[in-house]
């Protein structure tokens, strides 16, 4: 689990890098010498899809999500764990779908042979939806079946010392 | 039904971005439309060049916060204001309100300067509550400066230009903050001791040291309001610049702690991302169900002027900025209530900066606002001793917000129109 953990963050590292090193490198050449790699912006502009995706991957399994949260303070300690399990089952769910459904529109893309930029097929970068989405959907599905553990995320009615 | 089961879960603490695709989807099933309609909609992102500075913004922020830049700020502007009474609150306010704008409304300011600022106001005499008060309602001052991440945002969400935005930011910006200042002034004037005079050494020392990260908001400005460089390169310069400077001249981030950064940063641009995503797909269904419209003829039945459909609205809006965070609040509302704003002739960059006004003021205000849980964890402090001592600050910024609200000219002052 932990090679996993440190195989996403240095994905989602290495992206941004990337994308730091080429918007930098599109900006000199734009201003240092008037030309510009033509597939230099759809590719910064994937990437941002990209981190941004790859980002969203490490706050489902950081439990970091935004969330409401509105009547959180209001649940009875008895039935907050059971909860957790149902609200859990439900995203495991819906990340289930929206993988499934990524996966039929990349399939769609591949046999209309669509093209992002130049010669690079849109499949191909439109795969990390089916890949984001069904890593998430198992978390959210171990995270049903785990014991749940009581978070605690803040107790602000407790008293200062 | 279904959407009913889906808030009361999301009110629960399911993720936003779970319950807003869920709604699409639903949304989408029942109209009979192939659901690979959502990811063609989240594959919009790809495909909105705007969307580049937001990463890069966050990361030159987080850096920022990362470095030491914030205890300069604070001697630099110690330094340059302590001799006016209530000066060093007034320096907190300014401080607070410039760090935000560079980091956003990711709670950063209170976490990152209240620890610094606190002690330094209990030093100075400031009383508990007054202190406190002002470090809550600090946390969200200054989004309306640039480079702030929510006015780049509802520029993406209402498609309006993002310097024009800026620019309209500035004065109701600097009113907030004025006006607060002027509270802190007479607060100083009233209740502490005389200040020591001021010492115009010292200042220049201390100048020389923030001078690095004082210019840096006149580079990304400048740059962009002269047209020199597009929105999107401004955030690869003002993350260029804030590398440069932390890592080469003042060395204190190293080469190591970028990963972690990085991470830490783009978990949050991840987070952001992912409800816009959902969110895309779901007003795009909003928009061809024309719902926005259905809603504008109800309200049009029972309000007839412009400045009932403003007072309701802010009423709304603070709502909506007590309970939901900025990011989701602004990608989610903005798209219904912009139709209904410009029929009643609200311009798209003043509804904006009404919309920021609110949403700053919502974080603040009792019974859920962020920034007082931020606080209350910050501070250690009873979440009600935070309720009480927002409550002045809290009348001063809703006095500002209506003078933001009816006198439009405020905000559209330096617009052409």
């Amino acid at each position: 689990m932990g090679r996993l953990r440190a195989l996403e963050d240095g994905v989602l590292v290495f992206l941004f890098a990337v994308l730091f090193l080429l918007s930098v490198g599109q900006i000199a050449l734009r201003n240092a010498f008037v030309q510009t790699m033509p597939w230099a912006d759809p590719l910064v502009r994937h990437l941002v899809m990209w981190v941004g995706l790859w980002g969203a991957l490490i706050a489902t399994r950081e439990d970091r999500h935004l969330s409401i949260e509105a009547l959180k303070p209001f649940i009875p300690q008895k039935i907050a764990g059971p909860l957790q399990r149902v609200l859990h089952a439900f995203s495991a769910l819906v990340c289930g779908l929206l993988c499934w459904h990524s996966i039929r529109f990349v399939a769609q893309e591949k046999s209309y042979a669509t093209k992002a930029f130049q010669d690079v097929d849109a499949w191909v970068l439109q795969l990390v939806f089916p890949l984001v989405f069904s890593l998430m959907t198992i978390r959210y599905a171990k995270r049903m079946l785990k014991k749940p553990v009581h978070s605690q995320p803040f107790q602000p009615l407790a008293d200062s010392p | 039904m279904i959407s009913f089961v889906t808030a009361l879960l999301a009110a629960l603490g399911l993720p936003l971005f779970i319950a807003i695709s869920a709604l699409a989807m639903f949304s989408f099933y029942v109209a009979e439309i192939d659901l690979t309609v959502l990811s063609i909609e989240m594959y919009r992102i790809a495909e909105t060049p705007t969307l580049t500075a937001i990463p890069l913004f966050a990361f030159a922020g987080f850096i920022l916060a990362e470095s030491k830049a914030a205890n300069r700020l604070v001697a630099c502007s110690k330094a340059l204001l302590g001799w006016l009474p209530g000066g060093l609150g007034i320096m907190a306010l300014v401080v607070c309100a410039l760090f935000t704008s560079l980091t956003g409304a990711s709670g950063m300011t209170i976490v990152a300067l209240g620890g610094l600022l606190y002690p330094a106001l209990q030093k100075a005499h400031y009383d508990e509550r007054f202190s406190l008060g002002l470090l809550t309602t600090s946390g969200s001052l200054g989004l309306l400066f640039p480079p702030s991440l929510p006015l780049i945002i509802y520029g993406i969400v209402a498609q309006t230009p993002i310097d024009d935005l800026f620019i309209a930011g500035i004065l109701p910006g600097l009113l907030l903050v004025c006006s607060l200042s002027l509270y802190a002034y007479i607060y100083g004037r009233r209740h502490l001791p005389p200040t020591p005079p001021a010492d115009s050494g010292q200042a220049l020392a201390r100048l020389r040291e923030s001078f690095w990260e004082l210019i840096l908001p006149f580079i990304v400005l400048g740059g962009i309001f002269s047209g020199i460089i597009a929105l999107s390169e401004a955030a690869v310069l003002c993350a260029t610049y804030v590398l440069i400077v932390e890592m080469c001249i003042k060395r204190e981030v190293a080469l190591g702690d970028l990963p972690r950064i990085i991470r830490e940063c783009m978990v949050l641009v991840g987070g952001i991302f992912i409800i816009l995503a959902a969110a895309m797909a779901y007003t795009s269904f909003l928009i061809d169900a024309q719902i926005p419209n259905r809603l504008l003829d109800t309200i049009a039945e029972h309000i007839e002027s412009k400045l009932l459909f403003l007072i309701l609205l802010n009423v709304f809006l603070l709502v909506v900025g007590c309970t939901l965070d900025m990011f989701s609040a602004l990608i989610l509302v903005v798209p219904l209530v912009l139709p209904i704003a410009q029929a009643y002739e609200v311009h798209p960059v003043h509804l904006g900066i009404i919309f920021l006004t609110n949403l700053e003021i919502g974080y603040s205000t009792p019974p859920v606002g962020l920034n007082l849980f931020i606080a209350s964890m910050r501070f250690n402090k009873p979440i009600l001793t935070l309720y009480i001592a927002s409550l002045p600050y809290l009348a001063i910024m809703l006095i500002c917000l209506i003078l933001v609200t009816y006198l439009p000219s405020l905000s559209l002052f330096f617009i052409t129109p």
